[in-house]
């Protein structure tokens, strides 16, 4: 019987099918406590599902590689995903051309803001080089950071780890932040979200309002291409 | 659905094909958004020769349903904080620092220099704002309509009933 079972797990551990159901499973479970919680940031589903997850990895010993195979399937959609921001884009573009030039102003202002203090406070606190240069491109969507950082001499594997990092921590932030800061303009909220956290954010500001998500969907897209021009003067 | 799927993923291979036959620093899916906002505009010039798909919201559905789990999507490359946790712990201090304090400053930037800049628009050109389409700044932005239709209104109203659930 141990033996069966033993000879189970080993097939199952290599095929895809696997790694790929637990995924579902395990954001399908922390979505739903976190809608339990009124959607309160410190119960981010990306948080908490890549906690359990990442722990079932470690425990049962799998290489990450392992994991992947299964788990590209849903990272491929990243790509489909950014193209989907055209629609609610689309949908609301009335408002957004309205829109066009505090968003410009608060693009240009934010995307530098986040790249210079990043690379100023990882280097004035003794980060390796490697690092500093993976950190850089923190505020982009992962695909497109991990290119930036690669092209540079950085770690891309680093840099997926700390966008999503990034990402997570925006999210949890940008409530209580833009609440403190008293900014109430639904549009501008998003905005941020976007430019300092990516998808992340925008998944953050979706939950909470539709127009505020296509904000940070906008400002993604836009941060995704002018990070990409910015970081190399700025490192 | 299908027919949705796919037209999703022909905008990304062109835009990737675009990106990297020109070599340019912009990926390929944001090409790709570019290319599903022009997709929608032809759309609506041409509707009448558009396959039933394209027609009857299917389309918006599909791609809005992939949004609505944009946070699944992040899952397995958070994951591989997994294989970087050496690294990570070398350096933990100024990392977390740095993402902290840096992830801040952007947001709150960010949102003020948006909303100095909009609110200046507004005051210059209340107009523009009041708008001549009430359906667009009913269905967008409550915050929008409460500024153009009631130019006295006090801001600190507003503010808090929209804080509430932001």
């Amino acid at each position: 019987m141990h033996e069966n079972v033993f000879a189970l797990w080993v097939y199952l551990a290599r095929t895809p099918l696997l790694w790929l159901t637990v995924t579902v499973l395990a954001y399908c479970l922390c979505d739903r406590i976190s809608a339990a919680l009124n959607r309160n940031p410190l119960a981010n589903p990306v948080l908490s599902s890549m906690l359990l997850v990442g722990a079932l990895v470690m425990a049962s010993g799998t290489p990450y590689a392992t994991y992947f195979d299964g788990a590209q399937f849903i990272h491929f959609l990243l790509g489909p995903a950014t193209v989907a921001l055209g629609i609610p884009l689309y949908q609301n573009r009335a408002l957004v051309f309205r829109a066009i030039v505090p968003m410009l102003c608060a693009l240009l202002a934010g995307s530098a803001t986040a790249v210079l203090s990043a690379i100023f406070l990882a280097r004035w606190l003794g980060a390796a080089p490697t690092v500093v240069t993976s950190i850089a491109p923190k505020s982009v969507t992962a695909a497109v950071a991990m290119a930036i950082s690669a092209r540079l001499g950085g770690d891309p594997a680093l840099t997926a780890v700390l966008v999503i990092l990034t990402g997570i921590i925006g999210a949890i932030m940008v409530t209580p932040l833009l609440n403190l800061l008293r900014v109430s303009d639904k549009r501008a909220r998003g905005f941020a979200a976007g430019v300092a956290a990516h998808g992340i954010g925008t998944a953050r500001a979706f939950q909470v309002d539709p127009m505020a998500g296509t904000f940070a969907g906008i400002a993604m897209g836009l941060n995704a291409l002018l990070t990409a021009i910015l970081v190399p003067f700025l490192l | 659905m299908l027919l949705s799927f796919g037209l999703i993923l022909l905008c990304q291979l062109v835009g990737e094909a675009v990106a990297h036959g020109l070599g340019l620093p912009v990926p390929g899916p944001v090409i790709g958004l570019v290319l599903c906002v022009l997709l929608l505009a032809v759309r609506d010039r041409c509707r009448t020769v558009m396959p039933a798909e394209l027609r009857d919201g299917t389309f918006e559905a599909s791609g809005l349903g992939l949004l609505g789990n944009l946070s699944l999507l992040f899952i397995p490359a958070g994951v591989g904080v997994i294989q970087r946790l050496d690294v990570l712990s070398v350096n933990v201090v100024p990392i977390l620092v740095a993402i902290l304090v840096s992830t801040g400053a952007g947001l709150a930037v960010t949102a003020l220099v948006f909303s100095a800049v909009a609110r200046l628009m507004d005051q210059r050109d209340p107009a523009v704002v009041a708008g001549a389409d009430p359906a667009v700044a009913t269905r967008a932005d409550p915050a929008v309509a409460t500024r153009a239709n009631s130019a006295v209104a006090t801001r600190a109203d507003s503010a808090t009933e929209e804080r509430a659930d932001a």
